[in-house]
């Protein structure tokens, strides 16, 4: 089983314990802000979780996370595509990108998005899009903690301070620190999940 | 690895310069996204009282501007507003409200966001009108740009008018 190498089977009980909590704060709601949208998803997460944090997720399973990773990705990506004006003004509002290289972000990192996710969903150069997404997405925890800070509301891409978007910020950073940690998964696992690179030469 | 990761990379620079030809959302490379800090002045009218609509700072008068769903209302005189204003705004100056309020008020809806300004903090049209369209017009959402034209100019930011050179910059 490839979770048996240290680092992904880390990273798994870190997206179980994560997967657990908030599948257990969709019924109780004990966190700040609810990740969980809806009693499906809860009890996938909760049942998930659960597997993850005892270390025993077959890889069948975790294949799965791969995909919504991916899928994740993707669906994030085509409508950034679609409008890269919209997403430089949502870049700008986070107030930390050099004004020159807002465009060129704008344009160029949703087609990377777009890429790294189907590689992921595919399975093909899987580990290279994990890394590449996982570094995205560390570089997204910044900016999202960075607007927490700061009381910025980038839901709407408008600058009201109150507390309730702030909620919204906070299940963001929770989204994404289960994503980095699946990432995490991925990236260290020994052998890939149900990909097409099998065979252990492929991995570099 | 390294390899794969430059290649991903590459291929999303060839597929977002493609797309950015085609696209008919398509932007520049190197946007027009100035700098702007409201270190130098405290702009203030004098007359401002308590329960006034909100004030903006440049920076926030500029994150306006690039919403876009705000709508600038130059409270100047039209002969000033020919001269030059902030791309976009519609005149509704404070002298002359009667004259230019039946063409403007058929397409301003009571919870539109409206950023009023004029000349500058020493000027107070833009707080009358804003008064104005809040108290007697029933508007909801108004706020006062007290920077002004002057501020607004002097941080070369996007205008038109008579006194702009040429096409400005998105």
């Amino acid at each position: 089983m490839s979770s048996s190498d240290s680092g992904s089977l880390v990273c798994m009980r870190v997206v179980g314990l994560l997967l657990l909590v908030s599948g257990i704060d969709y019924f109780v709601g004990f966190l700040p802000a609810h990740p969980l949208t809806s009693t499906l998803m809860a009890i996938g997460a909760i049942v998930l979780g659960a597997w993850g944090v005892v270390g025993a997720l077959p890889d069948k399973y975790a294949f799965i996370l791969r995909i919504v990773v991916g899928a994740t990705f993707v669906y994030a990506a085509i409508d950034k595509i679609v409008h890269p004006d919209q997403f430089a003004k949502i870049i700008y509002y986070y107030k930390m990108m050099p004004g020159d290289l807002i465009n060129l972000l704008a344009l160029l990192l949703p087609w990377i998005e777009l890429i790294s996710g189907i590689l992921l969903i595919v399975g093909f150069w899987e580990k290279a899009s994990a890394v590449i997404i996982a570094g995205l997405l560390v570089v997204f925890l910044i900016a999202l903690t960075n607007a927490f800070l700061k009381g910025i509301d980038i839901s709407c891409g408008c600058f009201s301070t109150t507390t309730r978007v702030k909620g919204e910020v906070l299940s963001y950073i929770f989204r994404d620190i289960v994503l980095i940690a699946i990432a995490g998964m991925i990236v260290f696992a020994r052998k890939s999940f149900l990909s097409l690179e099998r065979s252990s030469a492929a991995s570099v | 690895m390294i390899k794969r990761i430059l290649i991903i990379v590459l291929l999303s620079v060839i597929l977002a310069g493609l797309n950015n030809l085609v696209n008919p959302n398509k932007i520049e490379w190197v946007g027009f996204w100035p700098t702007v800090t409201d270190s130098d002045t405290a702009w203030f009218s004098p007359s401002y009282e308590e329960g006034d609509p909100p004030t903006l700072l440049l920076e926030q008068a500029f994150d306006r501007y690039v919403d876009g769903s705000y709508v600038f209302l130059d409270a100047r005189e039209p002969i000033e507003y020919q001269e030059g204003h902030i791309k976009g705004a519609y005149n509704l100056s404070y002298d002359y409200f009667e004259e230019q309020w039946d063409s403007i008020k058929t397409w301003l809806p009571k919870d539109t966001s409206i950023v009023t300004y004029c000349s500058g903090s020493e000027c107070e049209a833009s707080l009358y009108l804003a008064r104005l369209l809040v108290e007697d017009y029933g508007y909801t959402n108004v706020e006062i740009f007290f920077g002004g034209w002057r501020i607004w100019e002097k941080h070369k930011l996007p205008i038109e008018g008579h006194y702009s050179t040429e096409s400005e910059e998105e």
